[in-house]
């Protein structure tokens, strides 16, 4: 055969021409219409019916304040009789965020949990980094695990995919029907919620999560030492005082690897991500605070209250210059706080920097654990209704709340083996538990499925009653996302690429590569590209969801 | 080096200059790597304290390499590296010398059309899901061959090694076969024994590539205690990046996994380092041969 120059365009053209009709064909089958919930009879959110095994000794809010724990309770119960399971292989796919546990046969925390749940349970850990890649071969694959955990709602087409070929889970949890798994009746209705329908049909289970998730720790002392107090009522002038204060040139008062813009905003009283006013839904980037506040913080930044290198900055890097003194505070999730603490020890105090300004709107978080924060859950392959149950229950028991049997083997292992109780009755950690891996994190059964959580660190009691008082100061002025639970396919398609751009504008224009005039262009371009269909397809879920 | 008798002596100035220049050089070379083992042989608070890198140990630790290796996953994980890497090495090495054999010589039926699928692979470099299709429907998947057979033959190194094929004067082989030799006779008594440069630097380039590989692994290995080491460390590496960070109470895991990164670094360096003197005689040659010989 010889090439010619027309030959090879014929074929490389054909080719191209190939590989583009399905990709049409794709869009044009009408699937985001019928993952909708607009026009469908909705299937009732489960009960809830919550369990108290031990009393909290600073009890939580129904707003989404966390249970406190000082002390571990000295008697623990058991939510679940007998084994779950049916002595199956239960295959399942869920993130890490850990490194590799050792086999199941030789993990004696493995092979404990295997004892106790009833059933074979063979993994498949993917890391953070890869969860998108791994979960679109897995589904364009069809070779799906028993469990599909960490399904991401930023996924592309991740409710397509649930509504194709996972169980339809409304006949075993919708309304009373989840009183058959009482660990999962425990689970608060906003977390449902914001897992939402898809075509009016529950096929999710959540992971809970508090709702106060985007936080900014502080280094306590330097901050009070420049007026910065740890409580409401900081004014922005106050702030930005101390700040000065605390910039030298050698130590940076913010830190972390972004800006923490959320804080910022919902500082100066821009709230949430979405706003709903009349069944419309406005953007933040509309807002008319918003320039004023990246104008703040570019000026922030050219006077060096900033860490200069923070874009660049990794997030691990971006812990260890909070935890050694130079930067003294660092956006992050409440999740991270027992991490910190520990982390930093005696050097200061961790504290949370409540939001400043007069009247500051924080945002709260979804309730609900994902690795993107859109939202996220757990669903289960299509399978007999009995294998359906079963697997129910294995979620069941990994749902067993603080204070149970079920939920000390998870969290902190056998007895002896992965854990020593401590003089105050603390489980604390052995050498197989820290150095031989076997441990929570590198077990990740959390994110598979868990009780709401609770606010406990093992022996530092003034810790749990720091984070417990900030929670309580905050968690009554934030702000939630009427968005979250609600389906909009642009989002889906195209939020990444959207959300990248103006993040984009927003960096140079606080790092004063741009001026803050561009941001009314930036603005328009993202509603004309995309902004404005999401807050239409919003709308319209909202609406018929209400 | 012996300097040529029309040469004068260089000037002590052009010595100490070149001593100096030879010097930064080594230095820009050598510091990174000497920070690395120190920061991994750190204590984790010096580490912290001195934002995230220690240019000498106060005290040396072994604490991060117990770390890593606390759980037995990741010397297991070394042990299928470098089987994957010796094995996957010999049989891509194989599979291009054959194929470049046949394509570097005239006339071979269909070499015209098959060198041109090799191109267009080029153009068109398959994407991560019809790949996975593909190694899953052969049932390849959970087995350690879909860590070497949709990377087999890298087509960069197949043309190179025709390309240096094709530059053996024909004259060569054509005698070779005059005395009664075949193809195969040829290509192991005279073209290979020619080829050893290129042989060692396309071996080469696959050992690096093997090595290095980390995304198959976590594409087509379910379990994790399976896994190669550089999927394990790179899971290592981005250990900090969890949004939730649930090293909660009971892990009990320090939040300055600094020291084990770069504990990790080594342990990723180090046989690449040690392989390297080995082959570095024929790499020189072996580079610019592919580079002026395409």
């Amino acid at each position: 055969m010889d090439i010619t120059r027309r030959s090879l365009l014929r074929l490389t053209g054909g080719l191209a021409l190939a590989s583009a009709v399905p990709g049409l064909a794709a869009c044009g089958d009408g699937s985001a219409t019928s993952v909708g919930n607009a026009g469908k009879g909705l299937a009732p959110l489960p009960t809830y019916t919550p369990i108290n095994l031990v009393k909290p000794d600073l009890p939580g809010t129904a707003q989404g304040v966390q249970d406190a724990f000082l002390t571990y309770p000295q008697k623990l119960a058991q939510t679940v009789d007998g084994k779950p399971g049916d002595g199956s292989v239960v295959t399942c796919m869920v993130i890490t965020y850990g490194t590799a546990p050792s086999p199941a046969a030789s993990n004696k925390l493995w092979t404990a949990i295997n004892e106790a749940l009833g059933v074979d349970l063979r993994l498949t850990l993917v890391p953070a980094a890869d969860l998108n890649a791994k979960y679109a071969t897995m589904m364009a694959g069809g070779d799906l695990p028993d469990i599909i955990a960490t399904i991401d709602l930023a996924m592309s087409n991740a409710l397509q995919f649930t509504q194709a070929k996972c169980a339809d889970l409304t006949e075993f949890i919708s309304g009373d029907a989840i009183k058959d798994y009482p660990n999962l009746a425990n689970l608060p209705t906003i977390s449902w919620q914001n897992v939402g329908r898809i075509g009016g049909r529950l096929y999710g289970v959540p992971v809970p999560r508090p709702q106060l998730a985007g936080v900014m720790f502080g280094n306590r002392e330097k901050l009070e030492t420049a007026g910065v107090k740890m409580g409401l009522g900081v004014s922005t002038a106050q702030f930005a005082e101390g700040l000065a204060k605390l910039a030298t040139g050698k130590q940076f008062p913010l830190g972390g690897n972004n800006f923490s813009e959320n804080i910022h905003l919902g500082a100066a009283g821009v709230p949430s991500n979405w706003v709903l006013a009349d069944g419309a839904f406005t953007s933040r980037y509309e807002n008319p605070v918003y320039p004023e506040v990246l104008q703040r913080l570019r000026d922030w930044y050219a006077k060096g209250y900033f860490y200069p290198d923070l874009l660049s900055t990794q997030a691990t890097q971006a812990n260890t210059f909070f935890m050694n003194g130079t930067t003294l505070t660092l956006g992050g999730g409440i999740g991270g706080y027992p991490g910190m603490v520990s982390g930093v020890g005696d050097a200061f105090t961790v504290d949370f920097v409540r939001p400043y300004g007069d009247d500051p709107t924080p945002w709260l978080g979804n309730g609900v654990f994902s690795n993107s924060g859109r939202g996220g859950f757990t669903a289960l392959k299509k399978a007999s209704p009995e294998r359906i149950k079963m697997l129910l229950r294995v979620l069941n028991f990994l749902a067993a709340p603080f204070g149970s049997k079920e939920y000390e083997l998870i969290n902190y292992g056998v007895a002896g083996v992965h854990f020593t109780t401590g003089a105050d009755g603390d489980p604390l950690p052995t050498a197989l538990a820290t150095t031989g891996g076997e441990n929570k994190t590198n077990l990740p059964l959390q994110y598979i499925a868990a009780a709401p959580y609770v606010l406990y660190l093992p022996g530092n009691a003034d810790a749990t009653r720091r984070s417990y008082q900030a929670q309580q100061e905050i968690v009554p002025i934030g702000v939630g996302d009427p968005s979250y639970g609600l389906v909009s396919p642009t989002q889906a398609a195209q939020g990444t690429k959207l959300n990248q751009q103006i993040t984009d504008v927003t960096n140079a224009i606080i790092t004063g590569k741009r001026p803050v005039s561009d941001w009314s262009g930036a603005v328009s371009q993202w509603k004309s590209q995309g902004g404005d269909a999401i807050a239409k397809e919003l709308a319209e879920q909202h609406a018929a969801n209400h | 080096m012996t300097r040529p008798v029309w040469m004068e002596p260089p000037r002590p100035s052009t010595k100490a200059a070149k001593a100096v220049a030879v010097t930064i050089t080594v230095a820009l070379v050598i510091i990174p790597f000497w920070v690395v083992v120190a920061t991994s042989l750190s204590p984790d608070l010096q580490v912290i304290r001195n934002g995230g890198w220690s240019i000498w140990p106060e005290q040396v630790t072994l604490d991060a390499y117990r770390r890593l290796f606390g759980s037995g996953v990741i010397s297991h994980a070394v042990l299928v590296s470098a089987v994957v890497t010796i094995v996957g090495t010999a049989v891509s090495l194989t599979a291009t010398v054959l194929m470049a054999y046949a394509l570097a010589r005239p006339n071979v039926f269909g070499g015209k059309p098959i060198m041109l699928g090799v191109l267009l692979t080029f153009l068109f470099p398959p994407a991560i899901i019809p790949s996975f299709l593909v190694v899953s429907n052969l049932d390849l998947r959970n087995h350690y061959a879909a860590l070497i057979a949709p990377v087999l033959i890298s087509s960069f190194n197949l043309v190179i090694m025709r390309g240096y094929f094709q530059g053996l004067p024909a004259q060569l082989s054509e005698s070779a076969r005059i005395d009664g030799a075949g193809d195969g006779r040829v290509l192991w008594h005279v073209v290979l024994p020619l080829s050893k440069a290129i042989i060692a630097v396309v071996g080469f380039y696959y050992a690096v590539g093997y090595w290095n590989s980390f995304f198959n692994a976590m594409l087509y290995l379910d379990d994790q205690s399976t896994w190669p080491l550089q999927p394990m460390l790179r899971q290592i590496v981005m250990l900090g990046a969890n949004p939730d960070t649930s090293i909660a109470a009971g892990a009990g895991a320090s939040v300055a996994p600094q020291t084990t990164t770069m504990a990790t670094v080594v342990v990723a360096v180090l046989p690449i380092l040690a392989v390297y003197p080995l082959v570095q005689r024929f790499f020189t040659k072996g580079v610019l041969t592919g580079a002026i010989k395409g």
